[in-house]
């Protein structure tokens, strides 16, 4: 009895089966799809890779050649979104895109170099230029002083103040 | 790379079963695949692909080495989800092996076999349909739309930036200074 | 009640909701038959290397006290430097996993256990390594060790037959040898943990606290959401973090949703079991809208992301409520439609009805939860007995029957599912404005908290030490699959091999929940089988094995 009701509902429906991959599909406005960095805004500051459960966006420095690498590998990504929520300049991004696959590895990676700051004491590169010019448009112009310095060569001048009382 | 009917064998390495509903619900209603002539086998000696979840587990391991070689050339993989494409968000403990990757350089250095054809399906987890899109890519039915994206800063911009940042740092030089805390704190 | 159980112990905190004592080894036993007798049961326990703060390890057990609507927790700890403690076994026999599991990783000596044996980690595990402890790094790959020979010797009126790991009967890499007498299975062997992927490990080394709940989440992909919410609650409950009102509303929705996708999966999946093909695509159909409206809220159809310490992270503004409702409505017509013609079906009725009985009073003993203890006239829900999220605000009843049978499931998920229907038109109506997350807390060092949820299974359990330094000491997530496993032999006995499959999936087990440290075994329980994922289940029931 409760068969003949079925293939009732089932006419009823009609079909159900989306014709996809032959047509595309609408996803929500939401998605959390593939992540894209906007190179141009990216800063730098290693926000995201603090936040990336699965590190799938790495955060290093490349000293030979004095850049600072912003590595995400897609294959890794968890699709989270924290990158997104934690990027104090929004350089990423969830797309919409799902159609991911790839028959080729190296296609899961995307990478932004951003040239690094040498230290105005030691040489040593320490920062980006645009994380440094962030920091300075956000502070005071009197606490910029010791912004060309890394943080060894800061550290060492701050506590030359502190033991003479005053700046020199 | 297969260009008829896929059967496909279904592989779970340790993923979480995240995966493994959404292979299954390429079976149900809304996108059934068995119209591109796909279908689930329950032996890896009928497949022709197979759906690989999970970021291997150690205990798994050997048996996924054996299910892997069960299957008779030409083969493809499909890798199906962030564990089985880089590991997932487990890639380095110490009783995983890290994604399909990994699983190839072991098969290279002991065992001395090939890697199959793969495709890497990233998410977490895919949706059906962006399964079902690796699967047609797989049998040659669409172009790939996923490329490897590199940003390098460009010089001019470089140059902008300099400036910027001196123009900030001086600002600071004119500017009064204050006494660190330390010292301005008399007993 | 059960404060005349604890006489005489330090009480470390007591408050509406939590106990915890500090027990001395010698009493710990007398302590636990105390509480069991005074009609709590035994929920989970974690072993804790806490030789950084004290040189010591301790080992906690969780008692859940539903009468008194509160949880007991005894801690035990070792004697400076060394390593054993009295096994609570013995007297309780839902503590022996627990045990094993802490012996395995932390290698604690249980004195007076009845097996213990590994339980966890792999094979071609080096002897003596225990990777809980906090000396050893999470990211160690060591090398296979030779595994110890121990094999039974094969009786002659039996035949052996080996199953999996991969097999066309399971979809996650288990094990299992069955032993067979004619057409009945007598006894099975298990081997599970192939699913251990080290997870509470590193949740306390590489993780930061904000991370753990999206590893939380991929515990299991099908009540991910219960997890994340019940590790977030554990924090909360440690460091005192309010959680606004709108973020516990919308918790209470999103965790609805995934008990309506996981009942709708499971009754797909019965009804393919009892060969009953065209109830699976309808009811995989009527799936798919709440998938999308999940997908709507969050962005992704399973993994929904949407816990973090302090509230969530999305909100459910007015465009997107109206189309939620709308969804809400087309899959509560269809699926009531479906579901309704299913009950009614005598052939299917007449598969359930009395196959796979787990008696009342030993469900109790075993401690199951979830659905499987309210088909068994066990009068049990978190979300009522012990509310959380919004579900103190909300309106429901929580189904009991009485049948002890797999006909009983069925029905109190039936029920269940359009409880949840009303449940998130209710949330939605009454959602109140507001924030949606606390982000001003501090995380306190070195205290438990405990969390715990109904998952669409049952009871799930989180134990938490927070450390400061944003880190969490340790943590330790106990599944509901976990509590009901050891309940299938009871129902398999007696039953013809054809009910198996049913009566496997009665209890919609989750192996990767459980897996996640692993558990299971058998070796007197007369287990079983462990079928994994539905597809796996579903083909047993084809007659494919």
């Amino acid at each position: 009895m409760g068969r003949l009701k079925l293939i009732s509902k089932a006419l009823s429906i009609g079909k159900v089966t989306e014709k996809y991959p032959f047509a595309p599909i609408e996803v929500p406005e939401d998605y959390r799809g593939k992540p894209v960095i906007d190179g141009e805004k990216c800063i730098g500051c290693g926000a995201c890779a603090n936040a990336c459960p699965p590190q799938a966006i790495q955060v290093y420095d490349d000293v030979e050649r004095g850049v600072r690498v912003v590595h995400l590998f897609l294959g890794r990504c968890i699709f989270c979104a924290r990158c997104q929520d934690v990027c104090p300049v929004g350089a990423i991004k969830l797309t919409k895109e799902f159609e991911l696959a790839t028959p080729d590895h190296d296609d899961l990676h995307q990478v932004v170099e951003l040239k690094l700051v040498r230290c105005s004491k030691c040489g040593k590169p320490f920062d980006t230029y645009r994380h440094l010019i962030q920091v300075a448009e956000n502070v005071p112009p009197w606490e910029r002083e010791l912004l060309l310095l890394c943080p060894e060569c800061r550290m060492e001048k701050t506590s030359e103040w502190r033991l003479w009382g005053c700046r020199k | 790379m297969i260009k008829r009917s896929l059967w496909v064998f279904h592989l779970n390495s340790g993923s979480c079963n995240g995966c493994d509903i959404e292979v299954l619900n390429m079976f149900a209603p809304r996108n059934d695949v068995e119209r591109l002539g796909i279908k689930l086998v329950g032996s890896p000696r009928h497949a022709d692909a197979i759906a690989f979840t999970g970021p291997i587990t150690r205990e798994c391991l050997p048996k996924v080495i054996d299910a892997l070689t069960a299957v008779p050339d030409p083969k493809v993989v499909l890798a199906i989800g962030a564990c089985a494409c880089g590991g997932g968000i487990w890639y380095d403990t110490y009783s995983v092996i890290g994604g399909i990757k990994e699983l190839y350089k072991i098969l290279k250095e002991e065992y001395n076999i090939e890697p199959p054809a793969t495709v890497f399906i990233p998410g977490c987890p895919p949706k059906p349909e962006a399964i079902i899109y690796g699967v047609a890519l797989a049998r040659g039915m669409l172009q790939k739309k996923q490329f490897a994206q590199v940003y390098v800063e460009p010089e001019e911009s470089l140059e902008a930036e300099k400036s910027r940042l001196e123009a900030l740092v001086r600002e600071a030089k004119g500017t009064r200074h204050f006494l660190p805390k330390i010292a301005v704190r008399r007993v | 009640m059960v404060v005349e159980v604890l006489k005489g112990c330090k009480i470390l905190r007591h408050d509406d909701r939590v106990t915890v004592a500090e027990v001395s080894p010698e009493r710990a036993r007398e302590i636990a038959k105390g509480l069991f007798n005074a009609g709590c049961y035994y929920s989970c326990g974690m072993g804790v290397d806490e030789r950084p703060v004290n040189m010591r390890f301790a080992m906690y057990h969780v008692f859940n006290c539903e009468a008194e609507r509160r949880h007991v927790i005894l801690k035990l700890t070792t004697p400076t430097n060394e390593l054993t403690l009295p096994s609570i076994t013995p007297v309780i026999e839902g503590a022996s996993w627990s045990e094993r599991e802490a012996m395995d990783m932390l290698g604690i000596i249980f004195d007076g256990h009845p097996e213990p044996e590994r339980l966890i980690l792999p094979e071609d595990w080096p002897e003596g390594v225990y990777p809980l402890r906090k000396d050893f790094p999470y990211n160690k790959k060591l090398p296979p060790a030779k595994p110890k020979e121990g094999r039974k010797k094969p009786r002659p009126d039996i035949i052996e037959v080996p199953l999996g790991p991969y097999h066309p009967t399971l979809h996650e890499p288990e094990y299992f040898e069955l032993y067979v007498k004619g057409d009945k299975i007598v006894d099975a062997k298990y081997r599970g943990f192939h699913i251990h992927r080290g997870m509470e490990k590193l949740a306390e080394s590489r993780m930061t606290l904000n991370q753990v709940p999206f590893l939380a989440e991929r515990i299991c992909g099908i009540c991910g959401c219960t997890h994340s919410t019940a590790y977030c609650q554990a924090v909360e409950d440690a460091a005192g973090i309010y959680v606004p009102e709108r973020a516990r509303y919308i918790r209470t929705i999103m965790l609805e949703i995934e008990r309506l996708h996981s009942h709708l999966l499971w009754f797909g999946v019965a009804c393919h079991l009892l060969g009953f093909d065209s109830g699976f695509m309808h009811l995989w159909r009527a799936r798919e809208y709440i998938m999308d409206i999940a997908e709507l809220i969050t962005g992704n159809r399973k993994t929904y992301g949407i816990n973090i310490i302090g509230g969530v992270r999305r909100d459910i503004p007015e465009k997107k409520k109206r189309k939620v409702l709308e969804l809400l409505d087309l899959a509560e017509k269809d699926s009531r439609e479906i579901l309704d013609n299913v009950v009614k079906m005598g052939e299917l009725k007449e598969r359930m009805e009395n196959v796979g009985v787990l008696p009342k009073k030993k469900g109790r003993e075993i401690g199951v939860v979830g659905p499987v203890a309210r088909a068994s006239g066990i009068d049990t829900d978190v979300r009522r007995d012990h509310p959380y999220a919004a579900y103190g605000d909300l309106d429901f009843e929580v189904p009991v029957y009485k049948g002890e049978d797999v006909l009983s499931r069925f029905l109190v998920r039936y029920d269940e599912t359009f409880q949840s229907f009303s449940m998130i038109k209710q949330a939605l109506d009454n959602m109140p404005e507001g924030e949606l997350i606390n982000e001003d807390y501090e995380i306190p060092s070195f205290k438990l908290g405990l969390g715990v949820t109904e998952a669409p299974r049952g009871e799930d359990v989180h134990l938490v030490i927070t450390w400061g330094e944003n880190k969490v000491y340790r943590w330790h997530p106990r599944a509901s699959t976990y509590n009901n496993l050891p309940a299938i032999p009871i129902m398999l006995r007696g039953n013809d091999i054809a009910d198996a499959p049913i009566i496997i999936a009665s209890i919609d087990p989750c192996f990767s929940c459980t897996d996640h440290v692993s558990i299971i075994d058998s070796e007197n329980g007369r287990v079983l089988w462990r079928g994994s994922l539905e597809e796996g289940i579903r083909r047993v029931g084809n007659g494919k094995a």
